[in-house]
């Protein structure tokens, strides 16, 4: 990476925004001219639909000539004190002011077209505002970089570039877990060797291995699986593409991730500004002995992890997030606890179950493709069961720490933003047996919620608010 | 009204305030009413039913409601049958509004809300010096 040399502060002069932040709108705007097109398209009414082409032309070029007027009436402009103004001025006046120490995160996003293009999506997350509030703009390359610098300045990073098994590990976590889970069992029913390399089954014709699926599996499931697999080489290759040249970084006030092949990214997240970190074990990373950790500033919350760690390496974990603190490898208590946990998974499951044994007398060619949703919901009750005896919420050594489960993923978090705000509540049976429900509301409206836990231990955290001194 | 006086105790909705809010909840029920009511009388007498059983409740609700300033965070404790219970920390407070309309003049209370970058809090038809008290306390974390 290039360490960016400390810029003197000059204001920069008024500039207009990218074209291509007109696609924004006319992506808006691709239904009104699309959908009377394709009425006439299936009517085959060639007449009406060169009609409606000449309309769609016209409709068109009213749009490009808005689009034109927005891009021609707005601006940008840092001043000399490094605030970003934002401008319009047509028919009325508009300025919005954003300073970078108001910024929470900011990312720089380039995929394939904007790089041909010469564009950067640079998209700003003030400090405690929700999704709806984040500033996205599209600038010249040059310009968003230098926004960027101005903005969020790094100065005198370490750097740490993820080794080949922690860019492999990466890859593989990024991916979709379900699609994963469908690969593995077609790889342990193969009757033949077949290449160990993930990346070469995902990337392999779709027909060969629906040929493939369809030996042992009724055509039903074959597909079922098939798709599922095309979807993990997607997501797989996805993963891939942005783990390549993959970098993170760690300043005095910052903390921030690069990377991507064919679409690049950049991740800047102020430090004092994180709400929570988050380790998130998923059953690869539990086979990998790796553990991706996802880190949350304001409402920006980054797709891919900010780093991975293996087991015995948490060297790197603790120079980029010194304070952390990982919940206690504890059951939690699970007297009365509420089965809650396992309802919305344990009523399919049940269905599909009851299902397959039926269909074994009854239609005994549609077993094994009724066993597919049945394994499926069998895992996510696993994960049901991982929650009931591990979700919970503690204290330790000056931090907030939890865990809670979403699927077959558990997270382990730890809080880190004093501004946190609770929510309990009680059902009249919870009530009854003396735990809660709570809710922990962090800036930017991101919500974590932990599932029936004693209410001493909710009590505790309440307490711990109120004793907590910054 | 002193931090400290407010510090020593609940605040809580007074019956006046009750009975603004109760009016409040009742307002929509009965615009809707007589449209109901030209439907059938049953019908009008079984809306008018619920409608004051959902009065009722947001009463009883109002009586659970208690709000708490600490040293360092505000709770907010209401309902009975299903009680929930909302801590906000002083320092995260970013806003506090405070609303009066000529029936919160003529009961004495008022309407705060209070903003943190994550939520919002809404303390109904609170005593009005004790609003401004606390409106006041939260205020001086915004300094």
């Amino acid at each position: 990476m290039t360490t960016p040399n400390p810029r003197p502060s000059f204001p920069t002069e008024e500039k207009h925004f990218h074209p291509f932040a007109a696609l924004r709108f006319l992506r808006k705007t691709l239904a009104v001219y699309l959908i009377p097109l394709v009425n006439v398209l299936f009517e085959r009414n060639w007449p009406a639909f060169w009609t409606a082409l000449r309309q769609d032309a016209i409709l068109f070029a009213l749009l490009c000539g808005v689009s034109w007027v927005i891009l021609r009436f707005s601006s940008w402009q840092l001043d000399e004190a490094g605030v970003l103004h934002l401008r319009w001025k047509l028919l009325f006046k508009l300025d919005t002011t954003i300073r970078g120490e108001a910024l929470a995160a900011l990312t720089l996003e380039r995929p394939a077209l904007f790089r041909l293009g010469g564009a950067t999506k640079i998209t700003l997350y003030p400090t405690g505002q929700p999704r709806k509030h984040v500033i996205p703009l599209c600038l010249r390359r040059a310009d968003a970089r230098e926004l960027a610098d101005r903005l969020l300045p790094i100065e005198t990073p370490t750097l740490h570039t993820p080794a080949g098994s922690e860019r492999a590990a990466l890859v593989l976590l990024g991916a979709n877990g379900i699609s994963t889970l469908a690969l593995v069992a077609l790889a342990i029913r193969q009757t033949r060797q077949l290449p160990l390399d993930a990346e070469t089954l995902a990337f392999a014709h779709l027909g060969h291995l629906a040929a493939f699926a369809a030996r042992w599996l009724p055509a039903g499931a074959a597909w079922l699986l098939t798709l599922a697999t095309a979807l993990f080489g997607a997501s797989l290759a996805r993963s891939f593409a942005q783990a390549v040249h993959y970098e993170v970084w760690h300043t005095a006030t910052q903390i921030g991730s690069r990377g991507g092949w064919i679409d690049r990214f950049e991740c800047r997240v102020r430090s004092a500004q994180i709400s929570y970190a988050d380790v998130r074990v998923s059953p690869a990373a539990r086979v990998l002995k790796r553990w991706p950790v996802f880190v949350t500033a304001g409402c920006c919350t980054p797709e891919l992890p900010l780093f991975v760690y293996r087991s015995g390496g948490e060297a790197l974990f603790r120079e980029l997030l010194p304070e952390f603190q990982m919940p206690p490898d504890v059951r939690a208590d699970t007297t009365q606890r509420s089965f809650i946990f396992f309802a919305p998974v344990g009523i399919p499951f049940a269905l599909c179950a009851l299902l397959s044994l039926v269909s074994v007398t009854v239609l005994p060619a549609m077993t094994v493709t009724l066993l597919i949703p049945t394994v499926f919901f069998f895992v996510l009750l696993c994960g049901a069961v991982m929650g009931y005896t591990r979700e919970g919420i503690w204290l330790r050594e000056g931090k907030v720490t939890l865990r809670r489960q979403e699927g077959v993923y558990l997270h382990c978090i730890c809080v880190f933003h004093p501004d946190l705000c609770l929510m309990g509540f009680q059902s009249p049976w919870a009530a009854n047996v003396r735990r809660t429900n709570l809710t922990l509301i962090f800036p930017g409206q991101v919500r974590l919620k932990v599932r029936s836990i004693p209410l001493a231990e909710a009590n505790a955290v309440v307490r711990f608010l109120e004793q907590e001194s910054h | 009204m002193t931090e400290r006086e407010l510090r020593r105790t609940a605040v809580i909705i007074p019956p006046k305030g009750r009975a603004v809010l109760c009016v409040w909840a009742a307002v929509p029920g009965l615009l809707a009413a007589p449209f109901v009511f030209w439907q059938g009388i049953l019908p009008g007498l079984v809306f008018a039913a619920l409608w004051a059983v959902l009065v009722f409740l947001a009463r009883c609700r109002a009586c659970s409601f208690a709000a708490v300033l600490g040293a360092r965070t505000l709770t907010v404790y209401s309902g009975i049958v299903l009680p929930v219970r909302q801590v906000f920390p002083r320092r995260a407070v970013t806003g506090v509004q405070q609303l009066r309309t000529p029936l919160l003049r003529l009961a004495g209370a008022s309407v705060l809300i209070i903003s943190a970058p994550g939520s919002r809090m809404f303390l109904p038809a609170v005593p009005a010096a004790q609003a401004g008290a606390l409106a006041h306390a939260l205020a001086e974390e915004l300094l």
